[in-house]
This record gives structure tokens, C-alpha cells and sequence, in this order.
């Protein structure tokens, strides 16, 4: 009972912990930037630290100076500078053709960030439904970044979901290049989409679960299971929770005998919190391929009022 | 938020340790993203995650001949991680208790919570997260999370492998309590 109560503890955690967000792109560029620039703001000594922002403080006077001396040119000639863009998303908020990012339009209902510059903005999504325009010919080289997928556009139109089912990208118009983290990266013309999957077996689990309670087709839990088993980790509540379900989607497709064979691995395994249900779908099975005598020794372990029924 | 099954492997180590900057540069994009959300998560306040994690790698490079094992290459990292977030810690006591010290600070538009993408389920586990004590949030981050077994575990933290389970118990039990006093439940994420 304890061990049950553990595994459930367990995948209880785990689920939680998946929200946990992830460093994003432009963090670990930074990082990797500095790393080849020189040392740390940490490493300077904090006197050298002083002596270098006076020296700073004079320079940036300067530059200021010269500047202003020179601002109607630099009017003239730098028409689109590109700044540093830092905005969060909320849902019932708009974003559309935002002062700093000006051949952008977003609409949305789902949360997100945007950093990056403004014409280089990096869009990290994290659930919902996001809308992009995006103005062709104006040079913006626009990202958009999920757990599952990264969106690399010039000049388009397209739409970015995510859910526990994954992320889904579809195009109105113009061409995105989508890297879902698994294969070569893809390139979508309008009218095109795909969905990138979860990749950790927790979010594969939330997949098929998710699945499962739309009724969509069990072929396609199935998958989703069986890519989960395929890279679960160390996770025993996890693994349980993938090997139980994957029961129940191959008896909803009707595969039996892989029914049996599937319920049978996950009750000699032991220490499954759902060893009843497997065993009641693993008897059905066997009553549709054979009839009471074949199912009679999983209706022995479900209890003698079963084997009475099945009579 | 699963470590990528190359970030385990280790090829990459072997080649970065006999040099060669195309070596170095794929050892930093096995481990730059495990070492960022090591120091994001277990920074604690006042810690730029950005800043510890660039002070890992200085550190790490410069020490790469002496990682004799390349399979202990986890290990090796976490340990160079808690020390270096140890000094950040230290830093950042620093620069609250005394006076003057300014210089040093984070920018507080490049915290942790900026650095990494957020939204409010995550932000209120992140919180919850940071209630645990170090030790506990280690092993929640390094077994939960990361997905290793509990002997990879135990030789990252330099514990026996009893103590991780032990600790794990505990860990799991704090954190769902005070998740579940904060409104969330496993069935939210």
C-alpha cells in the first residue's frame, strides 16, 4: 500500500516539476557569447570594476557628445535600428504592431515571452494559441520557440498551439521552417501544418492521456505510449502509468493477443498500482479470443464471483 | 524537461579533453542547457543563473584534463556547480549585508526568472521548489526531473545511495505539501 501510494507521490511530482521551465534559446547564447568574449562580470575584481566604469561613464560622455553632434546623419542613415525587445505575453492582452517590433502583429489566448531585438525577435511560447504576422521583405528574422519545437520565419503568416498535446504549427501564408527537435528540420508552405510531440516520456504520457479522454483513434495513444516507453527513464510511477495505458489502447484496437501479452508482462512485473484493471482487461481478452475457459485463469485472479459470471 | 540522451553520452568529453574548439563548442551544447537549469534551479535568491553557469564552464574548460573518467562527466559538472553556486551564494550575502557593493549586482532583468521561459503554473512551482532546502531541491531536480537513477544520483551529490532515497522521500513528501498549500496538484501541470 505504501509503495502504492510512493509510485502515485511520484508521478504527482513528477507532473508538477514538467512545468518547470526551461532555459531558453537566448539565455545559453548568451552564456556561450560571453564564454567566448572573456571573464565573467564575477571574475573582475571589484576595484578594477570601479576603475572600469569611470573609464566607461567618460567614453559613454563622449560618445554621447559625438552623437548628438551628428544625430541629424545618423537620422538619415540609420533608419531601422534594431533595440533590445523584452515583453511578456498574457492572455487578454494584445500585441499588435507594437511600436518596437513594427512589422510583427501577434494575437493570442495563452502565455509566452518575447525577447530578442526587434529585428531579430525570439517568441518563447509556452501554452495556448499564438497567431503571427509577420511583413514580408522587411528583413525580420523571426523565431518562435516551444518545448517541442522552434519556428524560424521571413515574411509569413502562421499559428503556434500548444497543449499537452504537443505543438502544432499551421501556415496561412508565406514559408516557415520548423525544427521539431527529432528529424531534419521541416519546411511548411501555406496551407501546410504539423505537430511536434512532446519528447520526454512524462509529456508523451500527457499526450496519450490527453488522447485518450478526446476518444481520439487508440492508434494514435498507442504511439504515443510507445514512444514514451521508448525513452522513460529511471520513473517507475511513469513507466507504470505508460505500460497500463498502453493495455488499455491496444484492447481498444481490438489486439488481443498483444492485450494478454501486454497485461501479463505488467503483472509479473509487480508493484503496478493497477494490477486489477489489467487483470479485468486481460480476462475480456481472453473471453473474445477463446471464451471462459481461456480467460478462466484471469478470472481466477480477479476472484471466483468472476469465474461464476462467466459460466 | 528531460536531459537529452546526448547530453549523457560521452564522446564528446573524449574529444574536447585532446582540444580543438569545434570539441569544446559541441561539449558546451551538451551541457550548456543542463548546466544553466542546474544554477536557474538551484541558485536561490540573488543568484544570476547566466553569470554562475558562464563561471561553471571557465571553470570547467580550464580543468578539463583532469577529468580522468569521461563517464563521470556529470558528476564532475554538478560538483564544479555546487561550488561555483556556493561562491554566487556567498556573493550575493555580500552585496546584501554590505554597503556600497553594487557593482556585482544582477541584473534583475536577467534573473533567473527572466532567463528561462516562464508562465504562471511554472512560476508557482519554481516558487514552491524554492522553499525546499538545497539539499532537497538536488535531488528532486537531479531524479524527477532530470530522470536519473538513484546510484547516478548518489555520485553526483557524493552521498550513499540509502541517503538519496531516504532524502527523496522526504523531498517528495515536502514538496507536495507545500504544492498542494500553494493550490497545485499534479493533475495542474
Amino acid at each position: 500500500m505504501n509503495e502504492d501510494r510512493e509510485l502515485q507521490d511520484d508521478l504527482r511530482a513528477a507532473r508538477l516539476l514538467g512545468a518547470l521551465p526551461e532555459p531558453t534559446p537566448a539565455a545559453l547564447h548568451r552564456v556561450r557569447g560571453r564564454l567566448v568574449k572573456g571573464p565573467s562580470r564575477a571574475e573582475v575584481p571589484m576595484v578594477r570594476g570601479l576603475w572600469l566604469l569611470g573609464v566607461g561613464a567618460f567614453a559613454g560622455a563622449l560618445t554621447a557628445a559625438a552623437l548628438f553632434a551628428a544625430r541629424a546623419d545618423l537620422e538619415r542613415s540609420m533608419i531601422r535600428p534594431s533595440v533590445p525587445v523584452a515583453r511578456t505575453l498574457e492572455a487578454g492582452q494584445g500585441f499588435e504592431n507594437d511600436a518596437t517590433i513594427r512589422d510583427v502583429a501577434l494575437s493570442y489566448s495563452g502565455t509566452g515571452t518575447v525577447g530578442g531585438t526587434s529585428d531579430a525577435p525570439q517568441i518563447a511560447w509556452d501554452n495556448g494559441l499564438l497567431n503571427v504576422e509577420v511583413t514580408a521583405d522587411k528583413g525580420i528574422r523571426l523565431a518562435v520557440t516551444t518545448k517541442e519545437a522552434v519556428v524560424r520565419v521571413i515574411g509569413t503568416g502562421f499559428t503556434v498551439t500548444r497543449d499537452t498535446l504537443g505543438t502544432r504549427v499551421d501556415v496561412r501564408h508565406g514559408r516557415v521552417e520548423v525544427d521539431c527537435g527529432d528529424e531534419a528540420t521541416r519546411a511548411l508552405n501555406a496551407g501546410d501544418g504539423v505537430t511536434c510531440l512532446p519528447r520526454s516520456a512524462a509529456g508523451l504520457l500527457g499526450r496519450a492521456r490527453a488522447l485518450q479522454a478526446a476518444n481520439a483513434p487508440a492508434a494514435d495513444a498507442l504511439e504515443a505510449l510507445d514512444r514514451g516507453l521508448a525513452i522513460v527513464g529511471p520513473q517507475p510511477a511513469v513507466r507504470d502509468e505508460l505500460n497500463a495505458r498502453r493495455v488499455s489502447a491496444l484492447y481498444g484496437l481490438g489486439r488481443h493477443g498483444e492485450v494478454i501479452d501486454a497485461a501479463r508482462a505488467y503483472v509479473s512485473a509487480g508493484g503496478g498500482t493497477r494490477q486489477a484493471e489489467m487483470v479485468q482487461i486481460a480476462a475480456a481478452s481472453a473471453d473474445v479470443l477463446g471464451g471462459c475457459a481461456t480467460a478462466a485463469p484471469w478470472l481466477l485472479e480477479a476472484g471466483p464471483v468472476a469465474v461464476e459470471a462467466c459460466r | 524537461m528531460k536531459i537529452s540522451m546526448d547530453a549523457r553520452s560521452h564522446p564528446p568529453t573524449l574529444t574536447a579533453i585532446r582540444g580543438g574548439s569545434d570539441e569544446r563548442d559541441r561539449l558546451l551544447d551538451e551541457w550548456l542547457p543542463t548546466v544553466v537549469r542546474w544554477c536557474a534551479h538551484l541558485g536561490g535568491p540573488g543568484v544570476d543563473a547566466e553569470d554562475a553557469a558562464h563561471d561553471v564552464f571557465i571553470v570547467a574548460l580550464r580543468r578539463l584534463d583532469r577529468l580522468y573518467e569521461p563517464s563521470q562527466t556529470a558528476a564532475w559538472l554538478f560538483g564544479i556547480t555546487r561550488r561555483v553556486l556556493a561562491q554566487h551564494r556567498r556573493r550575493a550575502w555580500v552585496r546584501r549585508w554590505v554597503p556600497g557593493l553594487t557593482i556585482d549586482t544582477p541584473d534583475p532583468a536577467r534573473g533567473p526568472a527572466a532567463q528561462i521561459v516562464g508562465s504562471e503554473t511554472s512560476e508557482r512551482v519554481r516558487a514552491v521548489l524554492a522553499q525546499l532546502p538545497l539539499a532537497e531541491r538536488q535531488v528532486l531536480l537531479l531524479c524527477l526531473v532530470e530522470e536519473r537513477s538513484d546510484r547516478e544520483v548518489a555520485e553526483m551529490l557524493e552521498i550513499p545511495h540509502g541517503t538519496v532515497k531516504s532524502r527523496m522521500r522526504r523531498a517528495r513528501a515536502r514538496f507536495l505539501e507545500i504544492a498542494a498549500r500553494a493550490g497545485l496538484d499534479g493533475e495542474d501541470a
